[in-house]
């Protein structure tokens, strides 16, 4: 099966077989995983703002010398960084090739730097796409609710 | 592996983060997030509040750490007030180091990239 055949906005996704993939990386890389997705799945994701920090602690565990360089001698180091937090929900077995898409991409553009980022991956439960799911009508007459499946 | 999703008070992250850091979790990534509980979000005299102000940290860790974290969480988070928020605990299938392609149970994916 074709990874583009797999979904698209108006299939019903209710198959046990998706995966939640959270990507956490620096905000400047947003773009880049934009498109490493792109050429994996179809593109459906959710972005985040956040902050946060890795198995270094974040930047106040950082040398000295680069710390106050970074923030100046007076002031105290913050902890966290900046992040963009992915969330895509795709077929168990797209997950594979998401993440060596995503990986390639930042190792092309930043090699072995350091605060790369995480990958986690997850079962997900069901998936229902709002616009075909299941609509409750409001209004009726008597007011008993007709349930419909219909386009938005 | 286990993925703990936690919504607490603004003010009291720190406490919780500290809390996380004694018992050797540093990892986490935050939001800043908005929502409300079963009280239906905050009053203030006359005033309803819909939603109020949260935090949300997500940490991934082993089996081993998870009732840890939770109850360090739970006590660092924890003012008695209605509104201090929940956690949530999920299985996490794989985790996965960006720069080294290290899986957390410690195996490398060294796929052609």
């Amino acid at each position: 099966m074709s990874l583009h055949s797999i979904a698209t906005a108006d299939d019903d996704v209710s198959e046990p077989s998706w995966q939640e993939l959270y990507v956490v990386v620096r905000p400047e890389e947003k773009v880049a995983v934009e498109r490493a997705l792109q050429c994996v799945v179809p593109p459906m994701y959710t972005t985040m703002s956040a902050t946060g920090r890795g198995r270094e602690g974040g930047l106040a565990n950082a040398p000295r010398r680069r710390r106050f360089w970074f923030f100046g001698r007076d002031r105290a180091p913050a902890i966290l960084r900046p992040k963009i937090v992915f969330y895509v929900v795709l077929p168990e077995e797209a997950v594979e090739d998401a993440l060596q898409a995503i990986r390639a991409v930042l190792r092309s553009e930043r090699g072995t730097e350091t605060s790369l980022g995480a990958a986690f991956v997850l079962p997900m439960g069901q998936v229902v796409p709002i616009t075909s799911a299941p609509r409750r009508r409001v209004g009726s007459a008597g007011g008993s609710a007709e349930t419909s499946r219909g386009a938005a | 592996m286990k993925m703990i999703r936690a919504i607490l008070r603004p003010e009291r992250e720190s406490m919780v983060v500290r809390a996380l850091e004694d018992i050797g979790i540093v990892e986490l990534t935050k939001f800043a997030v908005t929502g409300r509980g079963r009280q239906g979000g905050a009053e203030a005299g006359m005033l309803h509040f819909a939603e109020t102000a949260k935090i949300m940290i997500m940490i991934v860790v082993g089996d081993e750490k998870v009732d840890a974290a939770v109850t360090a969480i739970a006590h660092a988070g924890c003012t008695g007030f209605p509104g201090d928020g929940r956690i949530f605990v999920s299985d996490v299938e794989k985790s996965l180091r960006l720069r080294t392609g290290e899986s957390d149970d410690g195996r490398r994916e060294e796929k052609s990239v």
